[in-house]
């Protein structure tokens, strides 16, 4: 369960004002609004990202507002997939490492072995095994779309979040995507930004934000 | 997991290499140059000026006579002098002063004397000046000699009289007669046990009223000893001219006086001024020296500070365009779960890697450089004056300082750099 509870974030105007919703665990949520409305802020809220200048932010009941820098890293690694595709890889580490990156906190309970097999897995799903030596800029914008989400999901966290994941994504790249989010639909909360209708098909609930509040659709 | 950390610092510093190699070369530019200087400026210090001070008799005080003299050795010596010789009188009269401890009194040969030396083959004979010193000065100096200093003069002299000669004249005989006449050039040792012949009562302009022809060996080295002549003892000396001059009265050039403490010698050698004399402590001229080479030493460290300020300000601006570039991966890094302090990990790890190796590069550099270049300076020195002497002055105690100082001074520049990165 994720609760948000009169959270307010301003930068230069007031991007969130007073807002607060909840959503339930394993439920396929999609914000939607017009640019700089603040979606990808509350993403970043859910993610402990960004700090909201005051309200309360709760995952699976751990006030995530009050956590330490460290506590809240380690909260991250353990429960948030966040999807990035552009500019969603480290560009001195080769794909393997990529991937292999979210398993270097608390790796200590999870075998070499295990992680490699789980590598192997998922560069297969995404069709990136014979680019796991190569660095990001050395491979196509396909491959590193690829890449990015895969390194994203590896770890398979129970909160996926997804800040317009479609962005340049040829047909392909989104057909992945939408299987991924497919296959992970009712077992994983899934909270993604986007401004197109694609997978508006899947979701539980359609949330539209606007002048710093959010509404059901 | 920090071995996982270290091992990402080593992978970032990898795919960099090109961009961090430049603050590479600056560390190692900087150490190069702190530790060259630092070297050097230690080695003037300690090898030349703290030596130099070192045979410095600083708790003495040196009287000479307040005179403006005219000495023609045809005519005796005939001085026109404003004040009076040192006479037994004054020597009375100052070691009574509250504080002298001890008196030695330096008397000269008051008449002409030549040298007849055969060295090497080449003959040759000078005009020379002899002095004469108490021997008990020399053992307040702690000077081994190879023989006594002690003379029994006779009608017929049999044995050579000791003699001491200066550092000064066998340098001299190094750098300019050696060299000149293409003779081969002696160690300060090499000088002592040679025998020469002095004629006492000729002159380069013949023979006066007297002379005695005695063979004198040289028996030691001493700063004591005369610039360009020998020393030999004074009660030598003092026969010698009573041998020359029958109503000769002693008298001496110098009298170097000790005291009971360092503390006395500013107004003892007030008072002895005050008898009409020239009296100064070399304390003053150590402290002068001291000074200087305190400020020349400061100002190097001023200078090498500044350089290194300018340097570290570089290294500052270069690293944190280096972590802005990187900007981007920083917040992956974030959103996959690396907390602040594993990513300040990262890059201070990778920042700790830099400084330790150019920290090493510097110091095997350097050290290749000053063994190579003292090597070659000592060398040119030795042919020139034969005098063994090393610019440099090498410790670990300068590896560690250079090590650390480049350790801390990198880490602590990263540490800012990487403040100055938002991290959230």
């Amino acid at each position: 369960m994720i609760e948000i509870i009169d959270c307010s974030k301003s930068y230069e105007n007031i991007v969130l004002n007073n807002v607060s919703l909840k959503i339930k665990d394993k439920s396929f949520i999609i914000l939607k609004g017009l640019s700089g409305v603040g979606k990808s802020t509350l993403l970043n809220i859910i993610a402990g990202i960004v700090k909201p200048d005051s309200g309360i932010v709760k995952v699976n009941n751990i006030e995530i507002t009050e956590l330490s820098d460290s506590a809240l890293a380690k909260f991250r690694n353990a429960n948030i997939s966040y999807i990035r595709q552009t500019q969603g890889l480290v560009h001195w580490l080769n794909i393997r490492d990529n991937l292999e990156l979210p398993f270097y906190i608390d790796a200590q309970d999870m075998e070499k072995s295990a992680i490699k097999k789980m590598i192997d897995s998922i560069s297969e799903q995404f069709g990136i095994t014979n680019i796991l030596k190569k660095y990001p800029e050395k491979i196509s914008g396909g491959q590193y779309q690829r890449a990015a989400i895969a390194s994203s999901i590896i770890k398979s966290q129970n909160i996926i979040l997804a800040d317009e994941p479609t962005n340049n994504l040829d047909k392909n790249n989104i057909k992945i995507l939408m299987d991924i989010f497919k296959k992970y639909k009712s077992k994983k909360t899934i909270i993604i930004v986007s401004h197109i209708d694609i997978f508006d098909e899947l979701a539980d609930e359609i949330l539209l934000i606007e002048n710093g509040k959010i509404q059901n659709v | 997991m920090y071995s996982k950390l270290a091992l990402l610092s080593l992978k970032n510093l990898k795919f960099n290499f090109f961009r961090i190699f430049f603050i590479f070369l600056g560390l190692i530019s900087i150490s190069v140059i702190l530790y060259f200087f630092l070297a050097l400026s230690l080695g003037i210090k300690k090898n030349l000026i703290d030596q130099y001070l070192e045979t410095i008799p600083v708790n003495e005080i040196i009287v000479t006579r307040k005179n403006f003299m005219l000495n023609v050795p045809l005519l005796k010596n005939f001085s026109f002098s404003g004040s009076s010789d040192i006479t037994q009188e004054i020597i009375s009269k100052i070691s009574e002063i509250k504080g002298v401890k001890k008196i030695y009194p330096v008397q000269n040969i008051s008449f002409p004397v030549s040298i007849y030396i055969d060295l090497f083959g080449y003959n040759f004979q000078s005009d020379l000046a002899i002095s004469g010193i108490p021997s008990e000065l020399l053992e307040e100096d702690h000077i081994k000699l190879k023989g006594e200093f002690k003379y029994e003069l006779t009608d017929n002299p049999q044995t050579p009289i000791p003699a001491l000669v200066s550092y000064s004249i066998i340098d001299l005989y190094n750098s300019n007669f050696a060299e000149a006449n293409k003779l081969p050039k002696l160690s300060y040792e090499a000088i002592i046990g040679r025998h020469f012949t002095l004629v006492f009562g000729y002159s380069s302009f013949g023979a006066i009223k007297k002379m005695q022809r005695i063979r004198c060996k040289i028996v030691g080295l001493s700063k004591r000893a005369e610039l360009l002549g020998l020393t030999i003892p004074i009660e030598t000396v003092d026969k010698l001219n009573k041998w020359f001059d029958d109503k000769y009265e002693s008298k001496y050039s110098t009298l170097y006086i000790k005291t009971d403490k360092i503390s006395d010698i500013i107004p003892i050698t007030n008072q002895i001024k005050n008898l009409g004399l020239n009296a100064y402590s070399l304390q003053e001229i150590v402290d002068k020296i001291n000074t200087v080479s305190f400020g020349i030493i400061s100002l190097v460290i001023i200078v090498l500070s500044s350089i290194s300020i300018a340097v570290i300000f570089n290294i500052f601006n270069y690293y944190l365009t280096h972590l802005k570039s990187q900007e981007t991966e920083i917040r992956i890094l974030k959103l996959i779960g690396f907390s602040n302090n594993n990513i300040r990990f990262i890059y201070l790890c990778q920042s700790l890697i830099i400084s330790i190796f150019s920290a090493i590069f510097s110091i095997i550099i350097t050290r290749i450089l000053i063994y190579y270049l003292d090597n070659f300076i000592s060398k040119k020195l030795f042919e020139f004056t034969n005098i063994k002497l090393s610019l440099f002055f090498l410790t670990y105690n300068i590896d560690i300082l250079v090590f650390s100082a480049s350790v801390i001074i990198t880490v602590f520049t990263v540490f800012s750099a990487l403040k100055q990165i938002k991290l959230n």
